[in-house]
């Protein structure tokens, strides 16, 4: 997995698997720092997602409940579409085309 | 604390109680030197202790001693300390052993020959008592904590051996399986393999009445101890909820509720439940984020995945499941797996995807029996007996063509579910019952 | 001997006080009062390999007087150990070394209740 911070949001790509848990630890805290009260997650670019990485976005977006702030994910595609339709992440999230 | 006493043991030492019954094996062809050696350490508590007047007794007393700790002096008159040190390193059971040498040499050429030789360390001469008693501690202490990590690691592994065991007792016997099978009319084969010693997948078969039964895969996040102490809670768990055996819906609500109290954040499991009604010719099931399964059609000639979504168990409480029926004739069978399956991936080729996985199972000969199916799909998607597996993997095939047209083989491992596809090899083998 | 090996003392102080600080009084005494018949055992090899005209035997068994003696702190008779052992050129040289040993040794022995502050038994 690999991602890029951009104004207010940040952009991940590749594939999102349990090997990537201190990689997006980290970003999920440095996101958190930073004040807006809404932060997007564009999914565009990212290929795959496994179950470790679904977990790891419910916790992202417990950590950002408890902060007070909003996750939004934007534009899964692909087999990312399909897992967030089969587990119905779409209502767990506020998920955006 | 009491001040410090030049004559009381050598302070610092946590596992001081053992270090002081090791076993110290002195090596010496001094008499007066051996004596003083042993005066030292019998002052400090060290009282285990043998004594070698040469390199061959040193030899002998290693084996029949067999000591914690070798002193042994550079020089003696039949085998020279470093050809000691070669010969006790060059056993198995001395490999870490500590030998301290003690030597008035301080070339730095004999220096490097004595640590090549096998020397742990080294003592000057001439003897300065708190050198070597610190030493001597330093050392043992170093070996035993060497001792207890490797004990530990065989305990770990033997627990481990037996938890999978405890694991693949979950499992459906294949006894249990024909047993099923036989009442239903039809046939099952199952493969469950994990990614390391214990796994987090679980599936199970629940016989309903009237030749009916359920059928349950599940696929706890991550892999490992977590994972699988999850698989024998939900073991219980499914098996706690009887009455809800013939309603899938209302299952899955129920282990949801109970898991989102047991499951820390982040963790979830996929469940997939299916009622297979030969009878009245239909499954009828509940999914909660289980990849989907797929049926074959041989009149048709087709393969496709019902699509059904859920949320997964544990993660919020109150979710309702939706309770899915679909015709399951008699020329069809079902291909229910885990997400170790579609996903399986040995870092180069790509994975084979649920349409890859379909389009196989479409390509597949519609003769063959489960077992050879499953052998089939595994193939195709890279799983073989060698391979490391990235994560659990579960697949299970039902099928209704037991009265079948073509006469078939049933291949079938003697062991229980557990990894009998892929690596048992056959031993048994049963006519199809309509042959 | 050397002229330098003059100046060694008998006993190493500093090694003596070693002893002490590890080891019971009564014990260490009792290993002192070995110091003679130990050395000696030593010094007869050396004579015993010199008669035989071995010059390797000759450095081991100095290379043994050297060790007990050193650990016991008897240092003029270690060093002088160190010089066969090391600073031979041959093995016509061991007589004389012998006839100083035997001196020193003597001279050891005869200091050794001092050094013990007591007599040995």
């Amino acid at each position: 997995m690999e991602f890029r911070l951009d104004n207010g949001g940040v952009q991940i790509s590749g594939e999102f698997t349990f090997t990537d848990h201190a990689s997006f630890k980290t970003m999920i805290d440095s996101l958190l720092k930073d004040g807006s009260p809404s932060v997007t997650m564009d999914l565009g670019q990212l290929q795959f997602i496994d179950s470790a990485g679904l977990g790891m976005l419910l916790l992202a977006r417990d950590a950002f409940g408890k902060a007070d702030r909003k996750l939004v994910l934007r534009a899964p595609s692909g087999q990312v579409k399909r897992m967030f339709g089969l587990t119905k992440f779409d209502t767990l999230f506020s998920v955006e085309d | 604390m009491s001040p410090a006493n030049p004559n009381a043991p050598a302070e610092g030492a946590a596992s001081g109680r053992s270090s002081r019954d090791a076993r110290i094996l002195i090596a010496d062809d001094e008499p007066l030197t051996r004596k003083l050696l042993a005066a030292i350490l019998q002052a400090q508590h060290f009282s285990n202790l043998r004594f070698a007047e040469n390199g061959q007794e040193t030899l002998d007393l290693m084996q029949s001693f067999q000591p914690d700790l070798l002193l042994l002096d550079m020089q003696m008159p039949d085998i020279g300390g470093l050809d000691v040190c070669r010969a006790v390193r060059l056993r198995d059971e001395f490999i870490d052993i500590p030998i301290l040498v003690q030597t008035a040499t301080v070339n730095r050429r004999e220096m490097g020959d004595l640590f090549r030789a096998g020397a742990s360390d080294y003592l000057s001469k001439p003897i300065n008592p708190a050198e070597l008693v610190a030493r001597v501690v330093v050392h043992l202490e170093r070996h035993n904590m060497l001792r207890e990590l490797r004990n530990y690691r065989e305990r770990i592994s033997s627990e481990l051996e037996a938890a999978r065991q405890m694991q693949a007792d979950l499992l459906p016997t294949l006894a249990g399986q024909r047993a099923v099978a036989e009442t239903a009319g039809l046939r099952i084969a199952s493969y469950s393999r994990s990614s390391s010693e214990i796994g987090g997948d679980l599936w199970g078969l629940l016989p309903l009445d009237d030749g009916r039964f359920g059928v349950f895969l599940a696929d706890f996040t991550g892999h490992g101890v977590t994972a699988a102490l999850n698989t024998f809670r939900l073991h219980a768990l499914v098996h706690e909820y009887r009455s809800l055996h013939g309603d899938p819906a209302g299952l899955l609500s129920m282990l949801n509720d109970r898991l989102v109290r047991l499951l820390p954040p982040g963790q979830f499991a996929t469940f997939l439940y299916v009622i297979v009604d030969s009878k009245a010719g239909e499954v009828r099931f509940a999914t909660a984020g289980a990849p989907p399964p797929i049926m074959t059609s041989e009149s048709k000639d087709s393969a496709r995945s019902f699509e059904a979504s859920g949320v997964p168990l544990g993660i919020a409480r109150g979710m309702i499941y939706e309770e899915h029926i679909h015709p399951f004739a008699e020329d069809m069978r079902l291909l229910l797996f885990s997400d170790g399956l579609p996903e399986f991936t040995n870092g180069k080729d790509d994975r084979i995807g649920e349409a890859g996985l379909v389009t196989k199972l479409e390509s597949i000969p519609q003769a063959i029996a489960p077992r050879e199916l499953i052998d089939s799909i595994c193939l195709a998607a890279g799983i073989n007996d060698g391979v490391a597996m990235p994560d659990d993997t579960t697949i299970i095939c039902i099928d209704r063509r037991a009265h079948c047209s073509i006469p078939c083989i049933i291949k079938t491992g003697l062991n229980s579910g557990f990894d009998v596809a892929c690596r048992v090899p056959a031993q048994e083998e049963v006519r199809c019952r309509s042959a | 001997m050397s002229e330098r090996l003059a100046d060694v003392p008998l006993f190493d102080d500093p090694q003596i006080a070693l002893l002490r600080e590890a080891l019971d009084e009564e014990d260490l005494a009792a290993m002192m009062a070995e110091l003679p018949s130990a050395s000696g055992a030593a010094i007869e090899a050396i004579g015993v390999a010199a008669r035989s005209g071995n010059l390797a035997d000759v450095q081991r068994a100095a290379h043994v007087l050297k060790g007990v003696a050193s650990s016991f702190g008897a240092a003029r008779l270690a060093g002088l150990a160190r010089e066969i052992e090391q600073e031979l050129r041959g093995i016509h040289e061991v007589p004389e070394s012998l006839a100083r040993l035997a001196e020193v040794a003597e001279q050891t022995w005869a200091h050794l209740p001092a050094v013990m502050g007591r007599a040995l038994a």
